[in-house]
């Protein structure tokens, strides 16, 4: 397939994704100009907006959008992005806040590392499940989001809520796990360390036999295990622990980098959101950035359209599921293409 | 006062065909896979369709049973044109089909794939299963009605496909490769019952790739190749010869590979098995019974055969080194690889593209795999261009999804990827599986080649023909036992692949 | 004398968590008996779930159910069109309905009510006694005095149960699900099976996130179903594809998102989170213990080549 094609066919679904927003606002009666208006200026209006607004939210996506990417490369389906976010969170949280007096260059590696092993311990579930029980994953690592939503809750009105004990939230963690942030911006060191997990991906997916082998489980596991050798049950196993410590990762980074506390709602949904980003990617390491900013700049506007022209926020979901279908559509239409040796 | 008489010939004296297709043509996007074919079947007869891979057979089947509309051409059921536009038009105008695969539903059991197959409720089923035809009683010998077909060997399997067919009293049957799962002793029973039908009256059409099955079956015969029909009449018409040149197009027609003439037995011992445990069908592994032992050598073939689910999966795989051990040892002399059974989900990976179809077969040790784990895929495409050199492997470009090649090609592949990797042991699962006359051909040579080279080969087969043809020596493989024929025969092997069944 | 009010109280708010579970879990049984399985059933249930309360307000609680089936069926169409039709993977279709559903109602629902939301002057569903029965001790007056609906429910269950095994219809679904080669075979158009069986499916969902509305919480909340569609799924499993046992699992979850109630009456101190996360919980628990022995559709989730 021609890449470039498919770049044209992505842009062309986030079009019809908006275009179908414009419909449907339309139908309910709203300005869809002004509505379009705020989305943007929110954005891209300033350079403020785009590097306080768009690329901090991006941050979450691309990470969670590299986890889904790593799964689905080898035929799995993690739609548990969002539950491995929220108790990456909830560690970073609670080792955050012990970092008082520690040095940042431990404080952060040592908040991040336990976000990335809670995201794989709270997937080794769904993992254990499948090779144990053959429990499909795609239902344990969604049931274990509300699990985790729950968790939440339960972590900030309990052991992690504020000392005044007013708030379902936890206190600040101290500073010196907080990310450094690019000056006179909220753009913070996650970014970087987003872009630097995606080059590691690239190489990975394009370089490496591990990478080749994770592609061959996904599309033909029979064939991998006997002409490859591959034990496909084990390579599966890593590939979704993985993506699930990508998922808790991309949690730890949005406490320390953003929110600085827990709270209910932490994510705007960002889990799902992420799926959207890696399939319009195609699981592709750079087109995942591409579509995490695309989508990180509809979640920035989102806010300013719901404040601006009075739209719920929640209508970009309209657009991020217009915009799967949409690609899902075109790569179903391309599979059709007759099969010449496809004798019966 | 001629005219008159004309006029008044009685239409009856006109035998009028069970089946009569018209000049049927049809195509696929570019491909035509009919081009004006035309096929006529008179009650009692049956009509044998021989062609290789791809010929348009299934096609023109797929065509009279309404799965498929033709582009052109007419369909006329005892004497009668028709519009069929389903399968179930097809049915209510009494044609009966077997697919090339089977199209029994697993989970389901004999009495609802009955009446499904009829478009009824499966109450009536359970009530009265037995048939008062003798034919049909024949064919649902026992079958257990309540039984989930999933549980059915395959020769119960074939039999219920057919009643399936005939069950509304349908009188022209379509029958799609039928014999290609049975073993010998299921093939012959299959055989007389379609000559027991033929003989009631009843029509068929017979599609083999067997010409001797042909001839111990049909009347008539017809040869489709590219979609037009090459030659027809009557089978005793034509020699073996004339009948395979018509199929492939051109003369040199040898039903089999010549035995090699210098099959050596005293190369060194390169498989070592002993003791193994294999687990048939139906039966878990005794631990204190004996296991399978035997060796084979370098520079001969051995023949592997059996029916469905006797071990010999295990068997295969435990040599060729995959999958989980099973108890016993087995030594290799070098490194063993395996042409898996199902070439198009165990042998390659559709989707991937030739190269990377090569890259497949990689371990760390693989020249192209670097220190760290990093592949050189510039190394990995000369690998891939020196296979499909070497083996000539027909294909517009190495970066093409293999899909997109035809199975003899692909097989040509898989086999290219195996050797290439300098094996002592090449292991063989139904090396030539839906591959036409052709590749069938070409695929033998290659596998006496490289026996002759001093490598071991092992081949199974559910085709014993093609063991009887390609190994020096042959092992049964029966309940998860090897057994050795005292003669390579056909009859002394049957009797061997069923002697697990016939003492439980 | 305490404890059976206790227990028969826990008995009524079993069955009535219980119902929209089973309403949604009995659609995608049908549906996944064809061989789709169908995460949009969460998104289905949501679109009930608004249309129920719009139709409830505009011509009472039958309007609403209707309103509802109707939208839910419309969405399971939408989800048809693409995973069947257009063959696009159904897995991920499924998230993209529900995703889009929960964008969608969340605009309809403001434009309608504001941000204030409806209120809760929403006519519901009269709880009706089941004469002699529900005088049963205990129980009685937790299964037998309830809302239409949830008998509607039961019977639907027990229709099913019959279409499914004693009708041809059913056949033809069962072979469309296991094995669409050989139903195609057949004669059996595939795809109208599967098209009808998932619209359908979506209606039921669509009921059952009205049910939610209009015979449980008595208004509308944005993302109100909560991944009850998901926890639906778990039931199909659970209940091993069959209506009977399909009913039998919702009614246990019913019981699991009960439980808090039963804890409160008997004056434990729980964190009420961890009664959130039972139901889940329980579902992945249900799936280790079921998977494995019984088997679904041998064709769940694959799409189908043609027809
Ligand atoms: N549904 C289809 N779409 C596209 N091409 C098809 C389709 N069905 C058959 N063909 C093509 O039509 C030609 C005839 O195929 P057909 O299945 O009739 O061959 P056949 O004689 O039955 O071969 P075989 O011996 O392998 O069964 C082939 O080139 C095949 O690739
Ligand atoms: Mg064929």
């Amino acid at each position: 397939m021609n890449r470039w094609m498919t770049v044209r066919r992505s842009i062309a679904a986030v079009l019809g994704g908006l275009g179908l927003l414009a419909i449907g606002l339309v139908a309910a009666g709203y300005d869809p100009g002004a509505a379009f208006g705020a989305l943007f200026r929110g954005a891209f209006g300033s350079w403020y907006a785009f590097s306080s607004a768009t690329l901090p939210r991006s941050v979450p996506l691309i990470i969670l959008g590299l986890g889904f990417a790593i799964a689905y490369r080898s035929g799995a389906l993690n739609i548990g992005g969002e539950g491995q976010f929220l108790v990456g969170a909830i560690a970073a949280t609670w080792l955050g806040g012990m970092m008082g007096g520690v040095p940042p260059v431990l404080a952060i590696p040592i908040v991040l590392a336990g976000s990335v092993v809670a995201g794989a311990l709270w997937i080794a579930i769904p993992v254990l499940l499948r090779l144990r029980f053959g429990v499909l994953e795609v239902i344990s690592t969604l049931l274990l989001n509300f699990v985790a939503e729950a968790l939440v809750s339960l972590m900030v009105q309990g052991p992690l809520q504020e000392a005044k004990g007013i708030y379902p939230q936890s206190d600040p963690i101290a500073v010196p796990s907080r990310l450094p942030i690019v000056g006179g911006t909220r753009l913070h060191l996650g970014f970087f360390l987003a872009l630097a997990l995606i080059g590691a991906a690239w190489f990975l997916f394009h370089r490496t036999l591990l990478g080749f082998r994770m592609k061959a489980i996904g599309l033909g596991p029979k064939a991998a295990h006997l002409v490859g050798r591959i034990s496909v049950g084990s390579l599966l196993a890593v590939s979704l622990l993985v993506s699930g410590a990508i998922a808790g990762l991309a949690g730890g980074v949005e406490v320390t980098g953003v929110t600085y506390a827990l709270f209910q709602n932490l994510s705007p949904g960002y889990g799902f959101t992420a799926i959207a980003v890696a399939l319009l990617a195609r699981g592709h390491p750079l087109g995942i950035v591409a579509a995490g900013v695309l989508f990180g700049a509809l979640e920035a506007g989102a806010g300013a359209m719901q404040r601006d022209a009075g739209i719920p926020a929640v209508a970009v979901y309209v657009v991020q599921a217009v915009t799967i279908i949409i690609v899902l559509l075109a790569d179903a239409t391309l599979r059709r293409r007759p099969t010449p040796a496809a004798a019966t | 006062m001629s005219c008159f008489l004309l006029d008044v010939t009685p239409l009856s004296s006109v035998p009028t065909a069970r089946l009569d297709l018209r000049d049927v043509a049809k195509r696929f996007g570019p491909t035509t896979a009919l081009d004006g074919v035309s096929l006529t079947v008179a009650p009692g007869e049956v009509h044998t369709l021989l062609g290789e891979n791809g010929a348009g057979k299934s096609t023109l089947m797929h065509i009279a049973f309404g799965m498929l509309q033709p582009d052109r051409g007419s369909i006329v059921v005892d004497g009668v044109p028709r519009l069929i536009t389903s399968p179930r038009m097809a049915r209510d105008a009494g044609l009966g089909m077997v697919h090339q695969h089977f199209t029994t539903v697993p989970a389901l059991t004999v009495a609802e794939n009955l009446a499904l197959a009829q478009g009824v409720a499966a109450g009536q089923w359970k009530r009265s299963p037995t048939f008062q035809d003798p034919l049909l009683g024949r064919l649902s010998d026992g079958l257990d009605p309540g039984a989930p077909v999933e549980q059915l060997s395959v020769g119960e399997k074939q039999r219920l496909e057919i009643l399936k067919a005939v069950v509304q009293g349908q009188q022209m049957l379509l029958l799609d490769e039928p014999t290609a799962v049975l073993t010998p002793g299921e093939t012959t029973d299959l055989l007389q019952w379609v000559q027991a039908f033929a003989a009631a009256g009843g029509s068929v059409v017979f599609i083999t790739h067997k010409l001797a099955e042909a001839r111990l079956v049909g009347d008539s015969v017809t040869v489709l190749r590219h979609g037009t029909v090459r030659l027809t009449g009557a089978l005793g018409e034509f020699t073996t010869e004339a009948l395979a040149q018509a199929m492939i197009g051109r003369a040199s027609a040898r039903t089999v590979a010549p035995k090699r003439p210098s099959a050596r037995s005293d190369g060194d011992v390169v498989v070592r098995v002993r003791n193994l445990q294999l687990a048939a069908r139906g039966q878990s592994t005794n631990p204190e019974g004996s296991g399978v032992s035997f060796d084979v050598r370098a520079g001969e073939i051995v023949g592997l055969v059996a029916i469905e689910g006797q071990g010999q999966r295990e068997l295969l795989l435990a040599i060729a080194g995959v999958g989980s051990a099973a108890p016993g040892t087995v030594e290799v002399v070098g490194r063993a690889v395996l042409i898996p059974e199902d070439r198009t989900t165990e042998g390659i990976i559709g989707e991937f593209s030739l190269v990377e179809n090569i890259a497949l077969a990689s371990d760390a040790a693989a020249p192209w795999v670097g220190r760290w784990g990093t592949l050189d895929w510039e190394a990995l495409r000369q690998r891939t261009e020196m296979v499909v050199r070497t083996y000539g492997v027909q294909a517009p470009s190495t970066d093409m999804p293999v899909r997109s090649l035809s199975g003899g090609n692909q097989q040509k592949l898989v086999l290219g990827r195996a050797l290439a990797a300098n094996p002592s042991v090449v292991v063989a699962g139904n090396p030539t599986r839906g591959l036409d006359f052709q590749a069938t051909t070409e695929m033998h040579q290659r596998l006496q080649e490289t026996a002759s080279s001093g490598v071991a080969v092992l081949v199974y087969s559910n085709d014993l023909d093609e063991v009887l043809a390609l190994a020096d020596r042959i092992l049964v493989v029966s309940g998860g036992q090897v057994l050795i024929p005292d003669r390579a025969d056909r009859d002394t092997i049957g009797q061997l692949m069923l002697a697990a069944e016939r003492t439980p | 004398m305490e404890w059976v009010a206790v227990a028969g109280g826990f008995v009524a708010a079993a069955v009535r968590a219980g119902t929209p579970l089973l309403w949604a879990a009995l659609g995608e049984t049908l549906t996944e008996r064809s061989g789709v399985i169908n995460l949009g059933v969460e998104g289905a249930m949501l679109v009930g779930a608004l249309a129920g309360t719009l139709g409830g307000f505009a011509g009472g609680p039958w309007v609403g159910v209707i309103a509802a089936a109707g939208a839910g069926g419309v969405a399971s169409l939408v989800f048809a069109v693409l995973a069947i039709v257009a063959r696009a993977d159904q897995i991920i279709t499924g998230t993209a309905i529900t995703l889009g559903a929960v964008g969608v109602t969340g605009i309809v629902f403001r434009r309608a009510f504001g941000s204030t939301g409806p209120g809760l002057d929403l006519e519901t569903f009269p709880s009706v006694s089941v004469p002699l029965l529900h005088r049963i001790p205990v129980l009685g007056e937790g299964l037998f005095h309830q809302p239409a609906l949830t008998y509607l429910a039961v019977l639907v269950a027990g229709a099913l149960a019959w279409f499914v095994f004693r009708t041809r219809w059913g056949l033809a679904l069962r072979a469309v699900g296991e094995s669409p080669e050989a139903a195609r075979a057949a004669g059996i158009s595939v795809r109208s099976v599967q098209l009808v069986a998932t619209v359908v499916g979506g209606v039921a969902a669509g009921i059952g996130g009205a049910t939610l509305v209009l015979a449980q919480v008595g208004t509308f909340a944005e993302k109100m179903t909560a991944g009850r569609g998901f926890i639906a799924i778990a039931i199909v499993v659970l209940g091993r594809w069959h209506p009977m046992g399909v009913l039998a699992a919702a009614l246990f979850f019913g019981g699991a998102s009960a439980l808090q109630f039963l804890f409160q009456a008997m004056g434990f101190d729980v964190p009420y989170q961890l009664f959130l996360m039972l139901p889940y919980l329980l579902a992945l628990a249900a799936l280790t213990g079921v998977v494995g022995k019984a088997r679904g559709p041998a064709a769940l989730g694959v799409s189908s080549d043609e027809g």
